[in-house]
């Protein structure tokens, strides 16, 4: 349930992310067309003359009006622009268009379907080009969509127009240009063929597709992402009629969707490595769409009195090359019916995005994908199950573009109005346009301005979460559940569980081990003891007795002289305290002598048993230790030999004496 | 007196050289014949091997129970011998029919435990009745290895098979004499007498022979048993209180003692930092 609520919240976070993302172009959008004129005035001299004048007149009669598409028509922006406009717009779409890489094909084709059938065909493809922000650029100064990056790229591939094969081929990530070859062929050919361009329906193209398509059928499909490269160049015309009529938001019509099934067969065919049979095939099928080609070079004509609308033609043929076929049907029924002007940003980003991409081509869309598929993981699975498939790619383009601008976003929305009152800003950017070094900075920094946003969104998410848990703490209802039984047992758990762990502390015989080792402790203590008291008792009664007394008496006599005359009560003390000393000596005689005697002594009842150990000097000092030594010792003796006497038993004097028998001879010899 | 005497002779015998007990038995019995009878009935002395001359010279062993006057009555033939005048023989003890089916019996299991566990010797049973009942009997259990060597062992058994109430009350008096000498270089002898005890339910509606069977192989498991406690207790008696001896005499594990000492004392020392 949490992942699920949690997918579902990133959504309108990434919502909220891209609206931001596209106020943020739109701001961008703001500023380059304030400076989009500079843009677009790079485009360089020998360009214009490289290309011959007749295709100029070509699209000077389309301008004239042969081809003027509905759209075109209800913006009436068609025949205000000068032919400088149109004639860089052409180069511009010259230089950057298939038509170089022989593409040109792409380019008819949604001309003719826009000329022959514009109700439905030319909605599908014709649009990301009519979307083209060049013509809302005029308008509304927000329609155009480029990314810096992507206008970068633009710029060196005009200043590297001569050698734009080699420039795709540099460019890695961009894509192989494996099939230039194939397609600058075709091209050429599409170009001679524009010269007698003539309208055929979308169902003659269509039906030619599908005959290309039957042929690729043989060949083993190759893989999706090069099919759409390579299909780019000689079936790029096909991808590209659907998509024209779409965006023009006319309904849909299930044979679309036939058509594009068909592309995805044809584009197959054309990714695969050149061959000659598959040259041989696209040429005999260019040769049979010598019209389409014409009506193409019409609508092409038609695309090219506006700048912007060559510009963005260009770059809407890209788009659809990126574009997976089945992405393309969606497209032409949901995105593309309401035509508001962020849709059309929103084509127009991709469109621009897609138009960088067109040489170094398809792998623009993987670039987003790849930066796309970590923000939006939810997206992911959704873009094949999704009905919006244009919204999702939509999505891919603004996050496209939100990654590269992402960087500059948190600038940017932070002071949006100051940024667009402050002209020295809005000339350093350009500048920086310029400067794709400048850009690497950027992209440094972009990271650096990510971790920002990560953490707001853990805030949201925390603050969520936070509303969960606190809505959750209620785990309060975890302690109501513990006193599950009532609120008096709750308060006697408590004591329960006290006294459960007071009588578990009881349990344990631990103590008992305890108490057992100061039981020796005590032993050698009492052994200490003993051994004091016997030795305080020697040393104390040694002295005390016979030295002391002795000392006594010596005193004595000295001073029985002084004293008989002076002082005879202090002869009879001296002979009171030698009278004394003498007893306390035989007293303390007595007792040693009584010890020797009996081992039921007062004084040594309890020491009786206990084995006395008395140290070798004291033994050797002492005499009368060495008697006490000697009394403990014969004193144990004697009674055991007394009591061993009657201990003999004769076992033989109660057993069975036998049957009654004479005596021997001998035996009884003797007591006669 | 004749307790007191008969206590003091048997507290003198014990006392005595054993190797000399014969010799010093019939010196008391001198100083006292009075106590002639108990004292033979009671001392036990080396066993003798006779041989009966009505069983192909069959060794037996002679004792104080088996003896009439100076003869033996042999356990193979039931005679004594050398052979009594027939008026000695008229007072010669003899047992009952039914003992002596038992004495027989028991001969002949003793004499194949005697092989098996001496691998040698002697071995005789001797019965008798005890008073009028008849279930009751008494009997001696003599085994011998060694007669030819300086060394000898004398298994003395002295049974007594009591009926009392629904058991049968085994009482056994084991005198073993142990005799070992070296050339007169050396000589240890010694007796050690153990009495035991041990009551069997009584068997019921057994024939004579099967109650003799019974009988006989509840004495033998109890004589086997006996017996070799009786030899743990005399290797215990003889060898290891000598070797006590003979270390009181020279200590030769003074290191070992001072070790242990020391071991003690930091044992103590543990304890008191305990």
């Amino acid at each position: 349930m949490t992942g699920l609520m949690s997918v579902s919240e990133r959504d309108p976070e990434l919502d909220s992310y891209l609206e931001r993302v596209k106020q943020l172009d739109e701001s961008r959008q703001g500023r380059r067309n304030r400076s989009g004129p500079s843009t677009v005035k790079p485009k360089p001299a020998h360009l214009n003359q490289s290309y011959p004048a007749e295709d100029f007149k070509k699209a000077q009669v389309i301008l004239d009006g042969e081809y003027v598409s509905e759209r075109y028509e209800s913006e009436g922006r068609v025949g205000t622009y000068s032919e400088m406009a149109y004639r860089s717009a052409y180069n511009y779409e010259q230089t950057f268009s298939p038509k170089k890489h022989g593409r040109n094909s792409s380019l008819s084709p949604h001309k003719q379907t826009s000329l022959s059938s514009p109700s439905k065909i030319t909605s599908s493809r014709v649009e990301p080009p009519s979307l083209s922000k060049f013509d809302d650029h005029g308008a509304h100064s927000k329609t155009f969509v480029v990314s810096e990056e992507d206008y970068l790229l633009l710029r060196k591939l005009k200043a590297n127009i001569g050698d734009d094969d080699v420039e795709s081929e540099s460019l890695p990530s961009r894509g192989k240009p494996r099939e230039l070859r194939t397609l600058e062929k075709n091209s050429r050919e599409l170009r001679t063929l524009e010269k007698n361009h003539r309208p055929q329906s979308n169902f003659s193209k269509r039906n030619s597709y599908t005959d290309i398509s039957s042929d690729d059928e043989e060949t083993p499909p190759p893989l999706p992402s090069r099919s759409v490269l390579h299909s780019s160049g000689g079936n790029s015309d096909e991808a590209d009629i659907p998509r024209a009529p779409a965006r023009r938001g006319v309904p849909k019509i299930p044979p679309k969707r036939a058509q594009f099934e068909v592309h995805n067969n044809t584009k197959p065919r054309v990714t695969g490595p050149p061959r000659k049979a598959d040259l041989d095939s696209n040429i005999e099928e260019m040769e049979g769409k010598d019209e389409e080609t014409s009506t193409n070079q019409g609508s092409f004509s038609s695309l090219v009195k506006d700048k912007r609308k060559e510009l963005y033609s260009s770059i809407a043929r890209t788009r659809p090359k990126e574009k997976p076929d089945l992405e393309i049907k969606s497209d032409d029924e949901q995105d593309w019916r309401p035509e508001n002007n962020e849709q059309k940003s929103r084509s127009a980003g991709k469109s621009n995005l897609s138009q960088l991409s067109v040489q170094p081509q398809r792998h623009v869309e993987p670039r987003s994908a790849r930066r796309q598929a970590p923000l939006p993981p939810t997206k992911r699975a959704e873009r094949p199950t999704g009905i919006d498939t244009e919204r999702s790619f939509s999505v891919d383009s603004q996050v496209k573009s939100n990654a590269k601008s992402e960087h500059l976003i948190p600038k940017v929305p932070l002071k949006p109005v100051s940024l667009r009152e402050c002209p020295p800003k809005e000339s350093k950017r350009g500048v920086e346009d310029d400067k794709p070094i400048l850009d690497a900075a950027r992209l440094k920094l972009r990271p650096v301005k990510e971790r920002p946003q990560v953490p707001e969104k853990r805030v949201s998410l925390t603050s969520k979460k936070d509303a969960e848990q606190n809505a959750v703490p209620p785990k309060p209802i975890l302690r109501t559940v513990k006193p599950s039984g009532t609120s008096k047992e709750t308060h006697e758990n408590i004591p329960e569980a006290l006294a459960k762990r007071e009588k578990l502390a009881k349990a344990p015989p631990v103590p008992q081990r305890k108490i057992s080792m100061p039981d020796a402790l005590k032993r050698a203590e009492t052994m200490r003891q003993n051994r004091s008291k016997n030795l305080t008792t020697t040393t104390k009664e040694k002295p005390v007795s016979m030295d002391e007394g002795n000392e006594a008496l010596l005193m004595a006599r000295k001073l029985r002289p002084l004293s008989d005359g002076n002082n005879l009560k202090g002869t009879n003390h001296n002979n009171l305290s030698e009278n004394d000393d003498v007893q306390q000596n035989s007293n303390n005689l007595r007792r040693f002598l009584e010890k020797e005697k009996s081992k039921t002594f007062d004084g040594f009842d309890g020491n009786a048993q206990s084995p006395v150990a008395i140290p070798f000097m004291v033994q050797g000092t002492g005499a009368e230790v060495k008697k006490l030594f000697k009394s403990k010792t014969e004193s144990s003796l004697p009674p055991a030999k007394k009591g061993n006497a009657p201990a003999l038993t004769h076992v033989t004097k109660s057993r069975a004496r036998g049957p009654r028998r004479k005596l021997p001879s001998g035996i009884e010899l003797t007591p006669n | 007196m004749s307790t007191e005497a008969f206590d003091a002779a048997l507290d003198i015998l014990r006392r005595l050289d054993p190797t000399k007990i014969e010799k010093n038995l019939a010196q008391l019995i001198q100083l006292e014949p009075s106590l002639a009878e108990d004292l033979l009935a009671s001392v036990d002395t080396p066993l003798q091997i006779k041989k009966d001359p009505n069983a192909s010279q069959r060794e037996f062993l002679c004792c104080d129970y088996n003896r009439d006057i100076d003869s033996h009555r042999s356990p193979w033939s039931n005679q004594y011998v050398p052979a009594l005048s027939t008026e000695e023989l008229e007072e010669s003890p003899f047992p009952s029919e039914s003992v002596r089916k038992l004495e027989v019996l028991a001969n002949d299991s003793f004499d194949i435990y005697r092989d098996l566990y001496y691998e040698g010797g002697v071995s005789s049973v001797y019965l008798w009745d005890l008073g009028d009942n008849s279930s009751d009997f008494a009997g001696v259990v003599l085994l011998k290895k060694g007669d030819k060597s300086l060394s000898s062992w004398d298994g003395i058994h002295i049974i007594e098979v009591l009926q009392e109430g629904s058991e049968v009350v085994y009482r056994i008096t084991t005198t073993i004499i142990l005799h070992l000498g070296a050339a007169r270089k050396m000589t240890l002898s010694g007796n050690l007498t153990r009495q035991t005890e041990k009551s069997f339910p009584a068997p019921s509606k057994l024939s004579e022979d099967q109650l003799h069977v019974w009988h006989i192989s509840n004495l033998g498991s109890l004589v086997e048993t006996i017996e070799s406690q009786m030899r743990n207790l005399l290797e215990v008696v003889y060898f290891d209180k000598t070797r006590d001896i003979y270390h009181e005499l020279r200590d030769s594990s003074s290191q070992t003692s001072s070790q242990n000492k020391t071991a003690h004392e930091e044992v103590i020392k543990g304890l008191q930092g305990m």
